[in-house]
C-alpha cells in the first residue's frame, strides 16, 4: 500500500463513521424524543421555551395509562390482540398449506395458479376497497371480527411466497423416505414440513401480527364503538375530563403501543430481515 | 397428463373433476386442496370484489338504491375528465398524489441506497446500524405520525424549539402552513429502513470477483461503486420503484392522522396541501355516497398505475441489467 492510499485511509474511515453515526443519530432522535416526552408532566411538556427534561422522570405515567378507566387501554389492547390472533393463526396455516403445494407439488394449471398469485401481489388493495365494503355491509360483517379471521384464511400473497421460498430447498430425501413410510400428503405436510419449517413460521407469523396491530386504516373503515382496538384509539389524543387533549399520555400509550414490536423485532431480526430480503417487500 | 405418459391410467373415463379424469383427479388432488383456502379467498376477496368494482363504475349506485339503480354507461368517468379539465377537486386531489409520489421515491430509493453503500463499506457494526435505521420502520404508522405531530408542533414542537435557539424570534406552523413538507418528512424518516436492508443485501450478494476484478484493473472506490455494483443493483432499484409507485399513489391513512385537531376518524378530511385522491375517492364515495362515481375513480387510479407499471417495465430493458435471464424458471 503506498503512503498516499494509508493516508487516505486513514481519513476515510473516520469520517466514514462520523457520517454513519451522524445519519444514525438523526434517525433515532424522534423516538428518543418520544421516550423521554412519555416520561414529562403535561405542563412540562407544553411549556415554551422547552424543557428537555422532565425534572422528575413520571413514571406513573403508564401506570395512569394503564389503569385509567376513562382512557379504557387494556380492553382495546385485549381486542387488538385478538383481532390479530383471528388473522395470523389462519393466515400462517393456509398460507404455508398453499406455499408447500407451490413448492412440491404439479398439477394442471399450477403455473397459471401461480401468474395470478404474483398479480394479486401487485394488484393495488384499494381498487376493492367500495366493492368490499358494500359486501361486508350487506353480509352483516361489519363491525365483527370474523371478518379477520375470514381474511386470515386466505392467507396472503406476500406469506405464500415466504412459504414456497422455504419448502423449495428441503431437501428432497426427506420427502421421499416419508412417502416410503407410507406418508399421504397431508401426513407429510404436518409431520415433515411444518415442523421442520420453524423460522419461517414464527417470522410470518409476526409479518402477519404486526400487520394487524399495526394497521389503521381497516380497523377505522370497518369497527367502531366497544370493538375499537388499541390503533383506532390511539390515533385521537387522550383527553381530560373537560376534553382538552393530554398530548403526554398519549405517547406514553403509544409507547407500550410499539415497544412489543420493536423488542420482538430486535430479538428476531436475523429471520425477520431474511423475510425482507427473499420477497423484497417490507412486510 | 394424458394416459399416454401414464400407461395404467384406467380405461373407465366416469364422471371428470374439475375437468380432470378420476384418475388424474387422484394423482392430483392435493395440489388443488392445499392451495384451495387461498383460492376461495382470491375469488371472494379479490375477483368478485374487482369484477362487481368494474360494473359498479358504469351505474349511479349510493349504497341503497340496490334494486333501482341504473346503468349510466360512462357517466360517471365523463364526469372525472371534466373535473380534471375543470380544475376540480379531483383533479386537485391527483396533483397532490403525484406530487407526493415524485418527491418521495426518489428521495427515499437514493437515501436508502446511500447509507446501504456505506453501511457495507466494510465498518463495524454494520447489523447493529441496519438494526437501528429499520426500527422507525418497525414502529406502527399511527404512532410515528403522532411523533411526528409532536416534533413539528407549531407551539411546543422540538423542531421550532431548536430553530428559535439558532435564530432567535424564528416560527415556523409546519403543521398548518407545511403539511406537505411534514408527510414527506414522515415517509422518508419510516421508509429508508426496508430500502436499506435490501440494497444492503443486494450489495452483499454482488460476487467478490468481481469486485476484486475491477479493483486489479485499478477501479477507485466510486468507481467500482458506478460501474460494477449499480448495473448489478439495477433490478433490485426498479423492483423497488415499482413498489414505492404502487405504494406512494395510494397513500391515504398517514395525511389524515397527521391533520391537525384532537379526534380521528377515517372520514377525517385533511388540509388542502395533504388531501390525496385516495382521500377523495372516500369522501366521494362514503362521505357523499356516490359509490359508482368513486368505483370509476379507483379505476382510473388502477389504471394508472398499471400504465406507469406497464411504462417503467417497458423501460426496464434500457437500463436494467440483468445477470441472469430474467425469465428463469418459476
Amino acid at each position: 500500500m503506498t503512503p498516499t492510499r494509508s493516508f487516505q485511509r486513514l481519513i476515510e474511515k473516520p469520517s466514514l463513521y462520523g457520517v454513519i453515526i451522524a445519519l444514525t443519530i438523526l434517525v433515532m432522535l424522534p423516538i428518543v424524543w418520544l421516550l423521554i416526552s412519555s416520561l414529562k408532566a403535561e405542563s412540562d411538556f407544553m411549556k415554551w421555551p422547552i424543557v428537555w427534561f422532565p425534572p422528575t422522570p413520571k413514571w406513573d405515567n403508564y401506570l395512569r395509562v394503564l389503569t385509567d378507566t376513562r382512557f379504557d387501554f387494556l380492553q382495546a389492547a385485549f381486542n387488538s390482540i385478538i383481532l390479530a390472533l383471528l388473522f395470523s393463526v389462519p393466515n400462517v396455516l393456509f398460507s404455508a398449506s398453499a406455499g408447500y403445494a407451490f413448492a412440491r407439488m404439479k398439477a394442471p394449471g399450477r403455473n397459471a395458479l401461480f401468474v395470478i398469485l404474483m398479480a394479486t401481489l401487485m394488484l393495488p388493495q384499494s381498487v376493492t376497497l367500495i366493492p368490499q365494503f358494500i359486501m361486508y355491509s350487506r353480509l352483516g360483517l361489519v363491525n365483527n371480527y370474523l371478518l379477520w379471521f375470514l381474511w386470515g384464511l386466505g392467507g396472503s400473497p406476500f406469506q405464500i411466497l415466504l412459504f414456497r421460498q422455504f419448502f423449495a430447498a428441503f431437501p428432497r430425501e426427506l420427502e421421499d423416505a416419508a412417502a416410503i413410510d407410507g406418508a399421504g400428503r397431508l401426513r407429510m405436510f404436518i409431520q415433515v414440513f411444518l415442523p421442520n419449517a420453524k423460522p419461517v413460521l414464527s417470522v410470518t407469523f409476526l409479518f402477519a401480527f404486526s400487520w394487524v396491530w399495526g394497521d389503521w386504516f381497516n380497523q377505522s373503515l370497518f369497527l367502531s364503538g366497544d370493538k375499537a382496538t388499541l390503533a383506532m384509539k390511539l390515533a385521537s389524543a387522550f383527553t381530560d375530563p373537560r376534553g382538552n387533549p393530554i398530548v403526554t399520555l398519549t405517547l406514553t400509550g403509544l409507547v407500550i403501543y410499539a415497544m412489543p414490536l420493536v423488542l420482538v423485532y430486535l430479538l428476531m431480526q436475523r429471520q425477520l430481515v431474511q423475510g425482507i430480503v427473499t420477497t423484497g417487500l417490507k412486510g | 397428463m394424458t394416459s399416454d405418459v401414464l400407461p395404467y391410467a384406467p380405461a373407465r373415463t366416469g364422471r371428470k373433476i374439475l375437468g380432470m379424469s378420476r384418475y388424474e383427479w387422484v394423482q392430483n388432488r392435493w395440489f388443488y386442496i392445499f392451495i384451495a383456502p387461498w383460492f376461495l379467498g382470491f375469488l371472494a376477496f379479490t375477483l368478485f370484489p374487482v369484477t362487481i368494482g368494474v360494473l359498479m363504475s358504469f351505474t349511479n349506485f349510493n349504497g341503497s338504491n340496490f334494486q333501482t339503480y341504473q346503468f349510466v354507461g360512462l357517466d360517471n368517468y365523463r364526469e372525472a375528465f371534466t373535473q380534471m379539465l375543470s380544475s376540480g377537486d379531483f383533479w386537485h386531489a391527483v396533483t397532490v398524489t403525484v406530487r407526493y409520489a415524485l418527491i418521495t421515491i426518489p428521495i427515499n430509493i437514493s437515501l436508502s441506497l446511500f447509507i446501504a453503500v456505506l453501511l457495507t463499506r466494510n465498518i463495524h457494526g454494520q447489523g447493529l446500524f441496519r438494526t437501528l435505521f429499520y426500527i422507525p420502520s418497525i414502529i406502527p404508522v399511527v404512532a410515528s405520525v403522532w411523533i411526528f405531530k409532536a416534533l413539528m408542533d407549531n407551539n411546543y414542537g422540538v423542531v421550532n424549539s431548536v430553530l428559535d435557539a439558532l435564530v432567535p424570534g424564528t416560527y415556523v406552523r409546519w403543521m398548518t402552513d407545511y403539511p406537505f413538507f411534514v408527510l414527506v418528512m414522515w415517509s422518508i424518516w419510516a421508509g429508508i429502513g426496508g430500502g436499506i436492508i435490501i440494497f444492503m443485501a443486494g450489495i452483499n450478494g454482488v460476487p467478490t470477483e468481481f469486485v476484486e476484478a475491477a479493483r486489479i484493473d485499478g477501479a477507485t472506490n466510486g468507481q467500482v461503486f458506478r460501474l460494477v455494483t449499480t448495473p448489478l443493483l439495477t433490478p433490485v432499484i426498479f423492483y423497488q420503484f415499482l413498489v414505492g409507485v404502487i405504494g406512494a399513489l395510494q397513500v391515504m391513512t398517514q395525511p389524515i392522522l397527521l391533520a391537525p385537531g384532537g379526534l380521528k376518524s377515517i372520514g377525517t378530511i385533511p388540509p388542502r396541501e395533504t388531501y390525496t385522491l385516495m382521500i377523495h375517492i372516500y369522501q366521494e364515495s362514503f362521505t357523499r355516497l356516490r359509490y359508482g362515481y368513486g368505483s370509476a375513480l379507483l379505476w382510473l387510479l388502477f389504471c394508472v398505475i398499471l400504465i406507469l407499471t406497464l411504462i417503467v417495465t417497458y423501460t426496464s430493458k434500457y437500463w436494467v441489467y440483468y445477470e441472469v435471464n430474467p425469465q428463469e424458471e418459476s
